[in-house]
């Protein structure tokens, strides 16, 4: 009997002719761009270190709840409550920042946090084998549901507190760089960590038995079943983990608000757009940094573009991060192929 | 895998599968609604009030009188409407998590539209309206489906986006174009023509004859999924489209269409919320009524009545907050709460663990 | 084989199983079952499809946890729970599905849930190091970092094999391992059990095909309905002895046909190229003629166009390039319900995902593909009696077991839910049927019956196309046999001019012209 067709049915692979249009047309575009007052003005702030440095801010959150989305996905279980985790953490790193004084509280919380929602997403879709993407988004309500209550009973209207954040760290010699100095090496501790993470679980995912055990989970059950692998506890590890990765990402969240502070749906659909980031980086975890430097830019764009004055209404310009995200969904996804198991619960031998 | 073998059943078993049908699909949700109503009272327990107080305060607020019952029912059509959307697209295996920008679209087409035109008889103006709306949210659904059927781009992912799409769009139109005249700088549409508005039910309430357009969609749904070719198209689809494929049935299509008609329905509900009371588009008008309608749904278990019921109970438990926080001193943010346990609690029960267990437990597979 | 007939004495008992229970919901699928396996033996397994060989097998490597009964090993008793405890005790078990990964490599297939030394890091090269000697001893020569997908189901039935053997297997069970093998794959297969019993490994070979059985075994164990029949000694029995064992009484299952001229081409297909949901070129020039009144089998190994073959018929997929002529009419953009209707109708490979809707009733899924005409619906209103009166009259003619045609298809036996597709694409006579493994994973009652009505359907005139990976299946129904390799036909022939060695030549990519000839060996078929 062949299995049914995962979660990531393979598509059609489309032509190069796409990315040498692409190309193309950029190339045309930045030539035409310069002609202009306001195309060498939008050139400028795209060559500022200010630039990268705000688009890597941007997309640490998205990067630590995509790496954590990946862990799970790889293990064949969908992670659609990414965006829970990340709200829920993002609530969690700011409360305990505020109380303990300290954003390392903040982000210990955060993990924590996380972790508990992954334990309930795990339950749902591993032990009661709900559909993984219905336990998803009652999880995302879930999560609106609780910050919600929770902020209103901690912080009482009206009140607005800044909870400590993470400070600048500032490398010998790197840091006074000419360019990269202020793009890449003046950054919080948080983001030099989200960054380590990726080749630390690129490592870990493909020269350690571990790795080798979740791929085979969410590529065959059946088959890392039969060397004794028991795959149910696999997948709950791995939702776990994903969960308390995701989780922190909303310490990251909070602290690239500039202000460390929360507000109600804070995370306002970012951890859906981490859950594309996976998709557009192929499962792979450099993949899934260039996904969400993605669309680190493009926020980071938006942002720039509403401070110099285009022209174009601001709400328009907030778009921009959510339409960078579907525009690539749409080229992307059909060459996307995930674990072949993605989407489909295990079940033991006698379990009906 | 072994076959099951089967012995012929008894009359009392035959009595019993007829009944618990409908038995497990009623039972199920108000069990989940029991058992957030315990969660709820704990979580008031713990934070030191009386259940028992804030309940009452709850059911007064929401049902206790006339001005109170019209005003929950007032807040259950664009629910309602929502949730019958979301059901029929969930049913075909489309998930549609798109309504809050659907019905933001149905909004900002039944402001323009009915704010726009003047002369043009009210019965025909107030049609037009509420098709724009339909039309707007239907095309602003069919988007994602498109995307979906030809480049494979996941639904959930693009509907979800164009939620944050819609949302900002709105906030542009009502700042700029269609931004209201006058001295007054706040982002507020232009208001809708005053005999394009639904008439009222009941005078000096709010209760308009929109609850009736959402009625009748729940009827239809049901007769549509209950006797129609078109419902067991959906539930075909829906539950394995490769065999339907195979049996020649156009699955693409079917997605098209399920997500045409969920759009159409929070599209309407966007119009019964403007030209039902709201008369001006304001920026965040709606933004959490058609993630709510999706608790609605789920809450439900897709089925057209029952989301009727679930879109009652959940706005019932939205007016009563408000008086829930006066009287007894709860945040109104802990019904919140109440409703996502009630959908937890839904999720658990009605997973293939808890019903095979409950089947057990019925005797149903003894071997 | 030569040589005197397999002696028990003065051997060790490698493996003995004393009253083994194995219980599924409704269904019990090992009796009490008494085995023992000695030192060095091949033991061959043999029973028809359910009788429990590889659920008791399953037991043995731990993948089951059994009801009852006890398992020792080497004399000793054990609590078998894991695969894991199986393999210390040096169980092995290469699956009838691989249960290989297949876009990791070899050596990661290979080591996967053992721990190196320097757990948790993976060491590919050290194992790699190891593997090699085992590689090159079984012939498997493929780079250790290929992905499995790339191989061969030969080469990745041998990875199965070197993964065994690399966890310490003694006693490696092999289940059903050439019903996924070309004949001359299967020879090769047979060439290496020889070499690994002169090693000293003990072989448990599970099949339900009697000439292998007799050809490689010392002994046989026949199982029926989850018990043991009996246990002979291979050179001491006759086929008819094993058949009967096997199946209960002397039933003859051999396919009754009376041979019968076929009529016109009614559906061609020419020219032929398509590609599949990857983008790889399944199709390359094929044509194909299918003739009224004529059974056409159509022989291939997995993977060679089959499947988009049948798509395109059926127009669930597009061409590139070439046409389908229905009855000298031009379908090839023609949509799959029009070809339905039109009376071109198929049985999927696999009913659980393509055939059934699990979750809604019999009757819905009888009417599956005509339950939007009348007078099954008018103007789109579903016509319930008229539905349930044609439901009644199907699980009637077709032999359906159901409570009742309401009952969700799901709680059906495999063969009933088959008997349901074939109800569904033979009632109203179709022109056209194109049969995809329409007995697999049935007993022989159930294939019996499908095969009968198959026949019975090319009496009528309908044209018949049976796409199956078992051999003998295609030969003893099929009027005419093609032989697919790499999306092109290789050659079509009348059965009674080919044999199975022309077929398994061809199919493994040999030209007509150096292909062994000669007929057809009638052989009963017991499938």
């Amino acid at each position: 009997m062949t299995r049914p067709p995962g979660f990531y049915a393979a598509g059609r692979p489309r032509a190069r002719l796409v990315w040498a249009g692409a190309g193309l047309a950029g190339a045309l575009g930045l030539l035409l761009a310069w002609q202009t007052e306001l195309g060498r003005g939008i050139l400028t702030i795209l060559a500022a270190p200010e630039f990268v440095r705000a688009a890597l801010i941007a997309a640490t959150p998205l990067l630590l709840a995509a790496l954590g989305g990946l862990i799970s996905e790889l293990s064949g279980v969908l992670n659609m409550a990414l965006e829970s985790m990340m709200l829920l953490g993002a609530f969690a790193a700011y409360t305990a920042s505020d109380y303990g004084h300290t954003p390392w509280a903040g982000l210990a919380a955060a993990g924590v946090v996380g972790l508990l929602v992954g334990l309930l997403h795990a339950y749902f879709t591993i032990t009661l084998r709900a559909n993984q993407i219905v336990s998803a988004v009652a999880l995302n309500l879930f999560a609106l549901a609780a910050t919600a209550l929770g902020f209103r009973l901690i912080y009482t209207r009206g009140v607005f507190i800044t909870a400590p954040g993470f400070a600048e760290l500032r490398l010998p010699v790197l840091s006074d760089l000419p360019y990269l100095g202020k793009a890449l090496f003046s950054h919080n501790i948080l983001i030099y960590l989200a960054l380590l993470l990726i080749p630390v679980m690129w490592f870990i995912l493909y020269r350690t038995a571990w790795g080798l055990t979740l791929r085979s989970v969410g590529e065959h059950p059946e088959a890392a079943s039969t060397v004794g692998i028991n795959v149910n506890r696999v997948r709950y590890l791995a939702v776990l983990l994903s969960g308390a990765v995701a989780g922190m990402s909303g310490s990251a969240l909070v602290s690239a608000t500039n202000i460390n502070a929360f507000q109600e749906n804070l995370s306002a659909g970012r951890g859906f757009i981490a859950f594309a980031a996976v998709i557009f980086g192929r499962w792979n975890p450099i993949g899934v940094f260039f996904g969400a430097f993605l669309f680190g830019l493009g926020d980071a764009f938006q942002i720039r573009l509403q401070a110099y004055g285009v022209g174009v209404p601001y709400q328009l310009l907030l778009m921009l991060p959510y339409v960078i995200t579907l525009i690539a969904l749409v080229v992307f996804m059909r060459h996307a192929r995930g674990p072949a198991a993605s989407g489909t619960p295990f079940a033991e031998e006698g379990e009906a | 895998m072994p076959d099951s073998v089967h012995d012929q059943p008894t009359a009392r078993a035959r009595i019993w599968s007829w009944m618990k049908q409908p038995l497990a699909s009623v039972g199920l949700p108000l069990l989940a609604i029991v058992a957030a109503i315990l969660l709820g009272s704990i979580m008031m327990l713990l934070m030191g009030h009386d259940p028992l107080k804030a309940y009452a305060a709850l059911g007064r607020g929401s049902f206790g009188n006339l001005g109170a019952t019209s005003e929950t029912l007032k807040s259950a059509i664009p629910l309602l409407l929502c949730g019958l959307g979301i059901a029929f697209s969930f049913q075909a295996g489309a998930f549609n998590i798109g309504a809050v920008g659907q019905m933001y679209l149905g909004a900002l087409a039944a402001v323009i539209v009915g704010g726009q035109f003047a002369g043009l008889p009210a019965p025909l103006h107030m049609t037009l309206a509420t098709l724009a709306a339909l039309l707007a949210g239907g095309l602003w659904a069919l988007a994602p489906a498109l995307f979906k059927v030809y480049a494979g781009a996941n639904e959930i992912i693009s509907t979800i986006l164009l939620n944050y799409v819609g949302i900002y769009l709105v906030d542009y139109m009502v700042a700029g174009p269609i931004k209201a005249g006058g001295a007054n700088n706040a982002p507020i549409s232009w208001p809708v023509l005053e005999d394009v508005m639904y008439p009222r039910l009941i005078p000096r309430t709010q209760l308009h004859i929109g609850l009736f357009i959402a009625l009748t969609a729940m009827v239809a749904l049901y007769l549509v999924m209950r006797y129609t070719t078109l419902g067991q198209r959906v539930r075909v689809v829906g539950q394995n489209p490769v065999a339907a494929r195979h049996a020649g049935i156009r699955a693409d299509r079917v997605f098209l269409l399920t997500f045409f008609v969920s759009g159409s329905l929070a599209g309407l509900a966007g119009a019964s919320e403007i030209l039902g009371y709201q008369v001006r588009l304001i920026s965040g008008f709606a933004t959490t009524t058609g993630y709510d309608a999706i608790a609605v749904a789920l809450l439900a278990g897709f089925q057209p009545f029952l989301v009727g019921l679930a879109a009652l109970f959940f706005a019932g438990l939205q007016t009563g907050a408000v008086a829930m926080e006066a009287i007894a001193k709860l945040p109104s943010q802990l019904v919140g709460m109440i409703r996502v346990l009630a959908i937890l609690a839904v999720l658990a029960a009605s997973s293939p663990r808890i019903l095979a267990l409950v089947r057990r437990l019925q005797g149903e597979e003894q071997p | 084989m030569t040589g005197p007939a397999f002696s028990t004495t003065g051997r060790e008992a490698a493996l003995e199983l004393r009253q083994i229970v194995k219980k599924f919901p409704g269904v019990l699928a090992n009796d009490r079952v008494d085995l023992t396996i000695y030192t060095g033996e091949v033991h061959a397994l043999l029973g028809e499809n359910g009788a429990g060989k590889s659920t008791l097998m399953k037991v043995v490597y731990g993948l089951y946890h059994r009801d009852g009964g006890e398992i020792l090993v080497r004399g000793q008793p054990y609590d078998i729970r894991s695969p894991q405890a199986a393999m210390a005790l040096g169980i092995g078990m290469v699956h009838q599905h691989f249960m290989l990964i297949p876009n990791i490599s070899i050596i990661e297939n290979i080591v996967l849930g053992l721990r190196s030394d320097r757990y948790p890091l993976l060491r590919l090269d050290e194992a790699g190091r190891r593997v090699r000697a085992l590689a090159e001893d079984f012939g498997l020569n493929a780079a250790l970092s290929t992905k499995v997908g790339k191989l061969t189901v030969g080469q990745q039935q041998k990875v199965e094999i070197i993964k065994a053997l690399y966890r310490g297997a003694r006693l490696l069970i092999l289940d059903e391992p050439t019903a996924v093998l070309l004949p001359q794959e299967t020879e090769e297969l047979f060439k290496l059990i020889e070499k690994l019993r002169a090693g000293g490994v003990t072989i448990v070979f599970i099949s339900h095909k009697l000439n292998e059985v007799l050809k490689i075994s010392d002994r046989v164990t026949v199982m029926r309905r989850g018990r043991v029949v009996r246990t002979l000694t291979t050179r001491q029995t006759s086929p008819a002895e094993l058949a009967e064992a096997m199946v209960g009484q002397a039933v003859d299952l051999a396919v009754v046909k009376q041979p019968r001229p076929a009529g016109a081409p009614r559906l061609v297909i020419e020219d032929a190229y398509a590609r599949d949901d990857l983008g790889s070129p399944k199709l390359n020039g094929l044509r194909l003629a299918l003739r009224a009144g004529e059974i056409h089998g159509l022989a291939g190994v997995d993977g060679n166009g089959q499947q988009t073959l049948v798509e395109a018929l059926m127009g669930l997929r597009g061409l590139e390039r070439g046409r389908i002529l229905f009855a000298d009419q031009d379908i090839t953009s023609q949509p799959t319900a029009e070809r339905i209707r039109a009376g071109v109708v198929h049985i999927p490979e696999n009913r659980h995902t393509e055939g059934l809707v699990l979750g809604l009733s019999v009757t819905d899924n009888l009417l599956l593909d005509v339950f939007e005409d009348p007078p099954y619906a008018q103007r789109g209103w579903r016509q319930f009696k008229v539905m349930d009166a044609h439901a009644a009259t199907l699980t009637q003619a077709f032999d359906i077991r159901t409570p009742s045609p309401a009952v969700e298809v799901r709680k059906l036996s495999g063969g009933n839910q088959q008997k349901v597709i074939l109800a569904r694409s033979l009632w109203r006579n179709p022109a056209v049927l194109i049969a995809m493994q329409p007995t697999r994973g049935l007993d022989v009652g159930a294939a019996a019956f499908i095969h009968k009505r198959l026949v019975e359907a090319r009496d009528q005139g309908c044209a018949l196309l049976i796409v199956s990976s078992e051999l003998d299946e295609i030969i003893a129904l099929s009027d005419v046999i093609s032989v697919i390799y790499e999306g092109r036909i290789v050659e079509t022939r009348p059965t009674s001019e080919t044999n199975l060695n022309r077929i398994g030549f061809l199919m493994a990519g040999g030209q007509p012209d150096q292909a062994p000839t000669g007929r057809t060996d009638a052989a009963p078929l017991l499938t």
